[in-house]
């Protein structure tokens, strides 16, 4: 997984939950690293889960719920830093249905060893049902993501979704 | 100074939090110190690669740019040669028109031969792109080697002595057998390398050497060497002779004609054939062109020794023999064409019945019987394409023969010519003796 996930993490942690929190699951999650990440660097995403589960331990949030915070805030971050991204799209499906076929490649040339999810998109009136496929699977990093797109474009979504199989999860989003 | 436990907890979280941020500086500049090499190194492969390019673009681009130059130089050569043999047989047809009868033979055998020359050209113009486009093949037939050479002794008689030349053919001698090649190829490469002396030298000789290199019971190696004493080429002219479009010299085609064609045809030929063409020239001793090739031999079971030469009418009447009273439907637009084209074949003694088009051809066919059908191919209200497919539809006409008669002289329409049901194909200019033939093997008279 992309250092720069890590790295919003901790932003994400330091804002919200404070600096001693951060030195706190650092410490509980026991890192390879000491928790040394760089937004440059590739890390195994079972760190990033072992830091969520001790934040979910010292703030009784659940898992689910802190991973799909953090989605939302990513979204936010990443629309800061490649605005490119998010220009001359027009909406939240738009932008959506352009994650695999454009943002994706474009990610790839900027680091060739990242494992990107798959995002399978298609629109059926006002729903986009979106399959998001990814040997990590954490779909609640996905919904997230979601939820801050239509945060981005002022859209209220109404998201289903629903697990197909072990790395697969299919969600349907309706405006 | 005292410290508190507080104090000594606080000073263990800024340390780790400064060896933590440490810790990722460090590995952040590794990274970007690697991606930097990366970079640095995709950057100098990239200016190679840009370099490379360029330069291959430079070279196309003048590649391109000769070759348009080439084209446009080719083009008014070619319209110059056609102008000439045209320049004759127009100014010839008005002043025979203009002339007592007893005087148009001369203007007419002039035109004949202005014609000739016309064709030539044209002919090698589409052999030539044939050549360029892949699509020239060699025939294998026997043939006598004697035919192709008496046929270039024929050829070149009247110019050798009109220009006070000598032209000498040596050939091996007991040369029983008969040779697989193209014969027609053969000879074109003859008359062209033997044209060209001809046509560079003003004084002394022409010589056709044909040696034996090499026999056994199978093959025999020939070497042909066509040498002169005339003008003769430096080296820098020798180097441009077998380029498409080139003459030794462009100012040289106004001076002694031709379309400059004639000696890539013919290396061409030479090659198909597993030959190659080699050169030796000097300024001022002339020239000689040679090349060796090999052909399957096959003993001669009859004696040929002594042929009866036949004259084309003698020949044609021949064939027309055999033909009298054939019906012919002639399917053809232009009147001059129906007027060639019928005139040849009554000369002959055949039924002719001409139409217009395809859709007359039909009419016609209804209430009449034919032997055979002769079809132009364009044609207004309906083309010979159009025609012939309506004509095969109906089961009765299903094995009359229809032999196209066509100024598109490509493969491609002959290949279409063949696939919407025609039987055989005639070029135009239409050669009597060769039409004649055709509808001959055609009724398998």
């Amino acid at each position: 997984m992309l250092g720069r996930i890590f790295t919003e993490f901790f932003t994400l942690v330091e804002t919200e939950f404070g600096d001693d929190m951060l030195d706190d699951i650092i410490e509980d999650a026991t890192l390879p690293n000491e928790g040394a990440y760089t937004a440059l660097g590739n890390y195994d995403y079972l760190e990033l889960l072992r830091l969520v589960t001790a934040l979910s331990e010292h703030t009784h949030i659940g898992v689910s719920d802190l991973v799909k915070i953090f989605g939302t805030f990513l979204f936010k971050r990443l629309v800061l830093i490649y605005p490119n991204f998010t220009e001359n799209k027009d909406d939240c499906f738009e932008f959506l249905s352009s994650i695999d076929t454009i943002i994706h490649v474009e990610v790839k040339k900027l680091y060739p060893n990242a494992s990107l999810p798959k995002f399978d998109t298609s629109i059926q009136e006002d729903t986009l049902v979106m399959i998001y496929q990814s040997d990590k699977n954490i779909p609640d990093l996905a919904e997230g993501l979601i939820i801050g797109a239509g945060q981005y474009f002022s859209e209220n979504l109404i998201i289903n979704r629903r697990l197909l199989d072990d790395h697969a999860t299919e969600f349907r989003i309706t405006r | 100074m005292n410290m508190t436990v507080e104090d000594d907890n606080l000073d263990i979280k800024w340390r780790k939090r400064l060896y933590r941020e440490r810790l990722a500086r460090q590995a952040a500049e590794e990274l970007l110190e690697e991606k930097s090499r990366e970079l640095y190194l995709l950057n100098l492969d990239l200016e190679k690669q840009v370099k490379q390019r360029t330069h291959e673009l430079n070279v196309a681009l003048v590649k391109a740019e000769v070759a348009v130059k080439v084209k446009a130089d080719f083009i008014a050569n070619m319209s110059h040669e056609i102008r000439t043999p045209m320049n004759a047989i127009i100014g010839l047809s008005l002043l025979g028109m203009n002339s007592p009868v007893d005087k148009q033979y001369d203007y007419l055998r002039n035109i004949a031969g202005a014609s000739e020359s016309l064709l030539a050209i044209l002919n090698d113009i589409l052999d030539f792109s044939k050549i360029e486009s892949g699509n020239m093949k060699i025939e294998l037939d026997y043939f006598n080697l004697d035919d192709v050479i008496e046929n270039i002794t024929i050829l070149f008689t009247e110019e050798i002595r009109h220009k006070g030349l000598t032209l000498n053919i040596v050939q091996p001698i007991n040369l029983n057998f008969l040779l697989k090649g193209d014969s027609l190829r053969l000879k074109q490469i003859l008359i062209n390398l033997i044209n060209n002396s001809v046509k560079f030298t003003q004084k002394g000789f022409v010589n056709l050497d044909i040696s034996l290199i090499s026999q056994n019971e199978k093959e025999i190696q020939l070497n042909f060497a066509i040498k002169d004493s005339g003008i003769g080429m430096n080296e820098e002219q020798q180097k441009l002779l077998f380029q498409s479009f080139s003459q030794a010299d462009t100012s040289i085609s106004r001076r002694f004609g031709g379309s400059g064609l004639g000696l890539v045809i013919s290396q061409k030929f030479v090659e198909l054939m597993g030959g190659k063409i080699i050169c030796n020239s000097k300024p001022d001793f002339g020239s000689e062109f040679s090349f060796t090739l090999s052909f399957e031999i096959k003993k001669l079971e009859t004696d040929f020794s002594n042929p009866i030469k036949k004259t084309l009418s003698e020949l044609i009447a021949e064939v027309a023999k055999s033909l009298e009273n054939t019906r012919v439907l002639l399917v053809e637009d232009t009147p001059l064409s129906q007027q060639v084209a019928s005139q040849f074949l009554r000369n002959a003694k055949l039924h002719v019945t001409v139409a217009d088009n395809g859709k007359e051809a039909l009419a016609l066919l209804e209430k009449n019987t034919f032997d055979i059908i002769l079809m132009d191919v364009q044609m207004p209200v309906m083309d010979g394409f159009e025609a012939t497919k309506i004509i095969r539809k109906n089961s009765q006409f299903a094995h009359l023969p229809i032999i196209a008669m066509s100024a598109g002289v490509t493969l491609d329409e002959q290949e279409k010519c063949q696939e919407v049901g025609m039987s055989d194909f005639i070029a135009k200019p239409i050669n009597p003796l060769q039409m004649l033939e055709k509808i001959k093997h055609k009724l398998r008279i």
